[in-house]
């Protein structure tokens, strides 16, 4: 074993020399080959580094281990991404007590999502592989190595736990790869995404309606951009907030926005973005540019910029959900326009009478178990386990320091949280201590009305405008796209290129540099250079599982 | 006796005098920008579309940091890979390049294998694997060894050191002089200019470590100062909503705003090897100049 030997050499250099850091690189070594492959090598490995705790596993294969499975720990070792900063630690607090209730030995690794996409295909072609890997959503690299047998099919597993055979069809068809399902995923709400929101103590101000349809959008933004909407004398105020890439636009409906809602006269799902729905909104925002209730930079404008403007009062119309949000944002806006009432635009009525927004898949992040796990149900077991319990629902109303569940999962009362007003609020950067932190599964919902967004909220300005969106989208249909319920190679790999040409042929259109006539040419483009080819294939996967789009 | 300057001259002298006050303050601007920012409070920076004079000097931006174990530790830890970093590099340059000025047996072989790598890179995969076997994962060697020799500075230094004339070489020898003390009597005092400039090279580089560490350091704790920063830095500007909206949930916690800490985070990065370059700088100038043209 010539790699080894280096290894020893190297870790006696560093005993020797002395020198800081090396500790680490002993260690890791001897956990990654842990965590990789068959029992066997963990096996040697574990016995040659002479560890002392012998907690450790052991995987030993001197089975009839079926009577004593529960009484065994387990090392179970995961790798996901995060949005936290700082991210939590390893070793923390949270990771112990699960330890603890779970009789196992987590090694948790987090990795930033800026550059989760570069590490994961690294790790995985280096066969570190975890027993746990978590993705943000489903994209070619986890269709790639699910058919490459990287992932444990789990259709065999789900059954028999409660809160996992809940998460309804249309989700797990995203996470499904020729009719085996690769991952567990998280739950987030289909209703309540980005939302159009508007400034509706600026319609008042001016005496307006509003807007059903978009001529009365149209009027509207421009009222807003014009007319003085927040009275202060000063021509300081926008229609609409729009950023480059035409982030969000003016989604007023299914029809008009970037979800394959719309037909060809074939009868095949489109992209949104090349259909006569879209081609309607950028005339408006056309118009609208053209009438200065647009920004003038918006081509080169971050939305996070544009997102910035929108809470400082200075433009009308935006995009904001009532789910997942920061009150900070919020409450700066009512601190700086103490009249300012927001409120989500209702959408419009369709050509074809429909009436309702595209939904988001329903899900975000999952969690796929390595198929080198196929051996070893203990572990399989224990993993979904773990998650089952993660994932079951608590509702809003319970969730405080008198049910113990959630009690725990948060690390406890004063440590994980505090309790204001009767509502559970996190200390800031104690991450390390809830033990929900480290899976990194989430509740999921029964349905999307129970999350009761509105209720967990401080500042009264956010929580109104909330529970007046949740109470608006209560009653409004949401589309859900078909296109996340299939695996198109030919998606995976085209569309982004073809979408990017889209979006330049529409920003020139927008801002007058190509004439709205040209539209036509621009879907023949898409179309000729793989668009067309990307059509066939999904309407053919959908087809084939016999997947539609859906109102709900 | 001072030359007569024409018309013309001062003339010249102004438009370049101009010219040059232009480009400092387009280079010197965006750092006053940061650094206005940093200091300026939350609600100020939102209503004002171009912050140049905060009003009111606010110090939370720079209280969250210094409370925060994790910035600090990274720059204790990008301090610990710069000058360690710096020295292996220095010490492995120098040596090889060293090596490479005698007239060895296959001499002109290993000059290939170094230029080779010029134009071909293993990729990351490949030296991920190398670096994994090596056992280097999760150490902070692992940042500073497969970077450790850079071709371009070594044939640079290779080039200096040919500078120096062979008779010195020759005389040491005479004087009974090893190859070893000819390299530590002779060749390192004689090129003091070249160290620092390169020392200043790998400084830089060291202390921008950031993609390396993600890649092979598992353990957060360990983290580079620049992947800390990048972290507390990056603004919600992405057009995936879900992205955003777990990105906004992660931040929901009453933190001051991103914004000016991201501003202050910078400011603190970037000084410490501000301070470092002025010290290095008569002789960095020198020493690339002795390496690249030969007299």
């Amino acid at each position: 074993m010539k790699t080894n030997k280096i290894v020893t050499l190297f870790a006696a250099l560093c005993l020797v020399t002395g020198l800081a850091g090396c500790g680490g690189s002993n260690n890791n070594s001897e956990s990654n080959t842990a965590s990789t492959n068959n029992a066997e090598t963990t096996d040697s490995s574990n016995t040659t580094t002479n560890k002392t705790n012998a907690n450790t596993t052991t995987n030993t294969t001197t089975d009839n281990a079926a009577a004593t499975t529960t009484d065994k720990k387990l090392e179970i070792s995961s790798i996901q991404g995060t949005w936290a900063s700082p991210l939590p630690d390893p070793a923390g607090n949270g990771a112990k007590m699960i330890n603890e209730k779970f009789n196992v030995d987590l090694k948790s690794q987090f990795v930033p999502y800026d550059e989760y996409a570069n590490k994961l295909p690294v790790v995985m072609a280096a066969g570190d592989l975890p027993d746990m890997i978590g993705m943000e959503g489903v994209d070619a690299n986890f269709v790639k190595w699910a058919k490459q047998g990287a992932f444990l099919p789990l259709n065999d597993y789900i059954d028999k736990y409660d809160a996992i055979k809940n998460i309804p069809k249309s989700v797990w068809d995203a996470v499904t790869v020729d009719g085996k399902i690769y991952a567990i995923p998280n739950y987030f709400p289909a209703k309540y995404g980005k939302k159009p929101i508007i400034r509706k103590d600026w319609l008042d101000n001016l005496g307006l309606s509003m807007p059903t349809s978009y001529d009365e959008l149209k009027k509207v933004a421009i009222a807003f951009a014009k007319n003085d909407p927040d009275k202060d004398g000063k021509n300081d105020t926008l229609g609409l907030g729009l950023a480059k890439s035409i982030v969000y636009g003016a989604w007023m409906g299914a029809e008009w926005d970037s979800g394959w809602y719309n037909k060809n006269d074939k009868g095949q799902l489109i992209p949104g973005n090349i259909s006569e729905g879209f081609k309607k909104q950028v005339t408006l925002l056309r118009d609208l540019y053209k009438e200065g209730a647009i920004s003038k930079d918006w081509a080169v404008t971050k939305s996070a910029d544009a997102r910035k403007d929108f809470f400082a009062g200075k433009i009308g119309i935006y995009y904001e959900q009532p789910y997942d949000i920061s009150e900070t944002r919020f409450k700066q806006l009512k601190e700086t326009n103490p009249t300012a009432e927001l409120a989500v635009i209702p959408p419009f009525t369709q050509d074809d009478g429909q009436q309702g927004f595209t939904g988001l898949p329903g899900y975000y992040e999952l969690h796929s178990l390595n198929a080198n796990l196929k051996d070893d149900p203990d572990k399989i077991d224990r993993i979904l386990e773990m998650i089952n319990y993660f994932m079951t629902f608590i509702p809003v109303d319970q969730r405080n320091d008198q049910n113990p569940e959630f009690d725990w999962q948060h690390g406890g009362v004063g440590k994980g949280y505090n309790m204001e007003n009767g509502v559970a609020l996190d200390i800031d950067g104690a991450f390390s201590e809830m033990p929900e932190t480290y899976l990194g599964i989430r509740y999921w919902a029964p349905t999307d009305e129970d999350t009761q967004p509105a209720m967990v909220l401080q500042d009264p300005f956010t929580k109104s405008f909330v529970q007046s969106a949740v109470d608006l989208l209560k009653n409004t249909k949401t589309y859900l796209d078909p296109v996340n319920r299939v695996h198109s190679d030919l998606l995976y790999a085209k569309v982004s290129e073809l979408d990017q040409t889209v979006a330049e042929h529409t920003t020139k259109m927008i801002v007058g540099q190509e004439s709205i006539e040209d539209w036509d040419k621009m879907v023949q483009e898409y179309l000729s250079k793989g668009g067309q080819d990307i059509i066939d294939q999904v309407n053919q996967l959908l087809d084939k599982d016999g997947i539609a789009g859906e109102w709900k | 006796m001072p030359i007569k300057r024409t018309l013309a001259d001062r003339i010249t002298d102004g438009i370049n005098l101009f010219l040059l006050l232009l480009l400092s303050l387009v280079m010197l601007f965006p750092f006053y920008y940061i650094t206005a920012v940093s200091f300026s409070s939350y609600e100020e920076f939102v209503n004002t579309d171009f912050l140049l004079f905060p009003k009111a000097w606010v110090l939370d931006a720079y209280r969250f940091i210094f409370d925060s174990k994790e910035f600090i530790r990274s720059i204790g830890v990008t301090v610990y890979i710069t000058v360690v970093g710096s020295i292996v590099s220095l010490l492995l340059t120098s040596t090889m390049a060293f090596a490479l000025i005698r007239k060895l047996w296959g001499q002109r072989f290993y000059l290939f294998l170094v230029l080779f790598t010029f134009i071909f890179g293993a990729g990351m995969i490949p030296t991920y694997l190398i670096v994994k076997a090596t056992g280097l994962i999760d150490s902070y060697w692992s940042l500073i060894i497969p970077d450790a020799i850079s071709a371009f500075n070594l044939i640079v230094m290779r080039q200096f050191f040919l500078s120096i004339p062979e008779e010195l070489h020759e005389a040491a020898v005479i004087d009974g002089a090893n190859d070893l003390q000819i390299y530590t009597r002779i060749i390192l005092p004689l090129s003091k200019p070249a160290l620092a400039a390169f020392g200043l090279f790998y400084a830089v580089g060291q202390w921008n470590t950031y993609f390396t560490a993600i890649l092979y350091l598992n353990d957060p704790s360990k983290w580079t100062v620049q992947v800390i920063l990048r972290q507390i830095v990056i603004l919600d500007d992405t057009t995936n909503t879900l992205a955003s909206a777990a990105r906004e949930a992660a931040r929901s916690a009453h933190l001051p705003p991103p914004e000016t800490i991201g501003m202050a985070a910078i400011i603190l990065a970037t000084i410490p090897i501000l301070i470092v370059y002025p010290f290095l700088q008569k002789h960095f100038a020198k020493g690339v100049m002795l390496g690249s043209v030969k007299g």
